[in-house]
């Protein structure tokens, strides 16, 4: 279809602004452009964030809401959106900071259990065709509940096997780099290049065409939903690993965070409609903002409104796209 | 016209009238009414309080939530994914708006009031915008809306200290005779909007567009406009909840809303509304605030940990929801 005939080129011709502005915030060329400007900005202000250290410093605390923007990304992709993925994580975090260095088993068996209960809520989900939105609040307060029973105030001592883990970087390349690098590449080739990838993306947007395949559309549900809680724990691990402690509120932010991520990154909300490498981007762009905000002294409190207004601004200006795109094209 | 209105009211029932006391107990809001009964007996057997004092103070604190949970009961029964997150937002506001406006005479009641209905309607108008007119998903429009406000309140909460007038707050707690005056507003507000959603022309468009929004298009209503005004009346009932939960608790708190953001929806979902929109049911969701305000009770009361009352409501949602009926059910 991309050999383009002379009837296609011209019937395309008169929306060529519709369909640029479309393509430029198409799935991950221009928040990872944004992520490029951000961090220049930050290295313009600061030199030395563009040194190996100031690398690590200031990406590190993007890993695990890189993370998380990845396990809402796999929501997303079922066309759902969790609202639970925060407190999931700050249980994650607790459990790591409280259970495990107590008793190794148990500690573990608990994370097991968290991941099966993220896929037996892909189930519920599918299954009751109920709105994942209220579901995934709902769940948000049992696991912030879990957490609260588990460590009512913030304290803990997450094992030191976990912290040298997340602290984990080599002298030329800096382990930032290296775990963003693998893990986009990772994702992007299974969910891009893999059979199942391609049936995971397409159950959230045509969720019969894959029945009709031959696929079961609550089995990819409850895969989406399992790799959503394996990229919380990740999340949650490396939260862990970089505060050393545990607190059932560290992650409460990035429920909207890594929304903002997956939109800002070229996803959208009709499903099946998400880029890995754009949600990366789009993680690095919300995070990287707040880190800049900080540069420039912003107090902490306008920061997540700030973060917010960025992911109205984007959807608008998409909306916008869409409208001219539409109006070129009945013209 | 008329001729499909009275269609879409007459909801499916049991046409065998004889059997009254069944009709009763299969009505959607029955297991609210039945919940709400079965905690407040179980207050009375464990606390040995008065069973009349148990019920009048849990009507008086449940009336909050009845009125934030009239506008998105709105919200949710228009359909089409709709769900407010920004009432919590909007509830903070209004306290601090109208405490201001008040500045704790009692003069300025009315103004007060007014106020922080307003603020309310105009923070549901900017929602109903974004969503219906700008075409972003609910749950995005509101929440970007309540993080704008959030960000305006703390600005503003900086430099105000306003205080309710007494009158307003002494009316929350005033009773005649052993019957509280605010349970009593609440009930007369709860059955003032059922007879609004059942009994006339704007009610039953309501519920149409939740249940095929072309269809009542056809039937001369725009689904659009219908949508937005929901998101217009849940701002304003949060704008007033928040001006009375503000009068009640001695002056507003930054956090004043917060926990009214999951309750809201709860109610709605415990009182047999179909959370997938097109059925509203008032007095369930009444029952429900009862039910929901009497197991916080019952909590405080057993001194369980702070952990459960979030796992507790949690999970209720999430069960009701899972077992109640729900037409959007795989079979």
């Amino acid at each position: 279809m991309t050999t383009t005939t002379p009837q296609a080129t011209s019937s395309r011709e008169p929306r060529t602004l519709g369909s640029r502005l479309g393509g430029a915030f198409g799935p991950w060329f221009l928040p990872t452009v944004a992520a490029v400007i951000i961090f220049g900005i930050m290295v313009a202000l600061r030199p030395l964030v563009a040194s190996p250290t100031g690398l690590n410093l200031v990406l590190a605390p993007l890993i695990p809401l890189i993370f998380a923007v990845l396990a809402q990304m796999f929501v997303i992709a079922a066309g759902d959106i969790d609202l639970g993925i925060g407190s999931f994580i700050g249980l994650g975090n607790v459990v790591m900071a409280v259970v495990l260095p107590q008793n190794l088993g148990l500690g573990l068996l608990m994370l097991a259990l968290m991941v099966v209960a993220y896929a037996a809520m892909g189930v519920l989900i599918a299954v009751r065709g109920l709105p994942s939105i209220v579901v995934t609040l709902g769940m948000s307060f049992v696991w912030l509940g879990i957490a609260i029973l588990i460590l009512p105030t913030p304290g803990g001592a997450v094992p030191a096997g976990i912290m040298s883990f997340a602290k984990f970087t080599t002298p030329v390349i800096p382990g930032v780099i290296i775990v963003l690098t693998v893990v986009t590449v990772v994702v992007a080739l299974f969910l891009n290049r893999t059979k199942y990838g391609a049936v995971l993306r397409g159950s959230g947007s045509n969720a019969e065409g894959v029945r009709r395949a031959g696929w079961s559309v609550i089995k990819t549900k409850v895969s989406l939903y399992a790799l959503a809680g394996i990229f919380g724990l990740l999340s949650a691990l490396y939260l862990s690993g970089q505060t050393g402690g545990g607190d059932p509120y560290i992650a409460s932010s990035y429920v909207l965070l890594s929304i903002a991520g997956v939109i800002v990154g070229g996803g959208s909300f009709k499903g099946g409609e998400v880029s890995v490498v754009g949600a990366v981007a789009g993680g690095l762009v919300i995070g990287l903002l707040g880190s800049l905000l900080q540069f420039i002294g912003v107090s902490s409190s306008f920061q997540a409104a700030a973060q917010g207004l960025v992911l109205v601004l984007v959807l608008v200006l998409r909306a916008l796209a869409g409208w001219i795109q539409k109006v070129r094209s009945t013209q | 016209m008329t001729d499909l209105d009275t269609r879409v009211a007459t909801r499916p029932r049991t046409p065998k009238l004889s059997d009254r006391a069944l009709r009763v107990l299969k009505h959607a809001a029955a297991p609210a009414f039945i919940g709400m009964i079965i905690v407040w007996l179980a207050i009375g057997a464990i606390a040995g309080r008065g069973l009349w004092d148990t019920l009048s103070a849990g009507v008086i604190i449940a009336t909050f939530l009845v009125i934030v949970g009239i506008g998105q009961l709105f919200v949710i029964t228009v359909g089409n994914g709709g769900i407010d997150l920004s009432v919590s937002y909007v509830m903070t506001l209004s306290a601090f708006l109208s405490c201001q406006i008040m500045a704790g005479q009692d003069g300025n009641i009315v103004a007060g009031l007014v106020g922080g209905v307003v603020a309310g309607v105009l923070a549901g108008t900017v929602s109903a915008i974004l969503i219906e007119f700008v075409g972003m998903p609910p749950l995005v429009g509101t929440l970007a809306v309540g993080f704008g406000l959030q960000t305006i309140t703390l600005i503003y909460s900086g430099s105000v200290v306003g205080v309710a007038s007494p009158a307003l707050a002494a009316f929350t707690t005033a009773q005649i005779g052993p019957i509280p005056i605010f349970g009593l507003l609440g009930i007369v507000i709860a059955v003032i909007f059922a007879i609004i959603l059942k009994r006339t022309s704007y009610g039953r468009r309501v519920e149409a567009v939740g249940q095929k929004p072309i269809a009542a298009g056809f039937a001369g209503t725009n689904p659009a406009l219908i949508r937005a005004s929901a998101y217009v009346i849940s701002g304003g009932m949060a704008g007033l909840a928040g001006v009375f939960l503000a009068a009640y608790s001695g002056g507003p708190s930054l956090g004043l809303g917060s926990s009214y953001q999951l309750a809201s929806i709860a109610v709605v979902v415990l009182g047999g509304s179909l959370i997938a929109g097109g059925r509203g049911i008032v007095s369930g969701l009444w029952a429900g605030a009862v039910l929901l305000t009497l197991l916080t009770t019952l909590a405080n009361i057993t001194r369980l940990s702070g952990g459960w009352q979030f796992i507790i409501q949690g999970a209720l949602i999430v069960i009701v929801l899972a077992l109640s009926k729900n037409p959007l059910a795989r079979k």
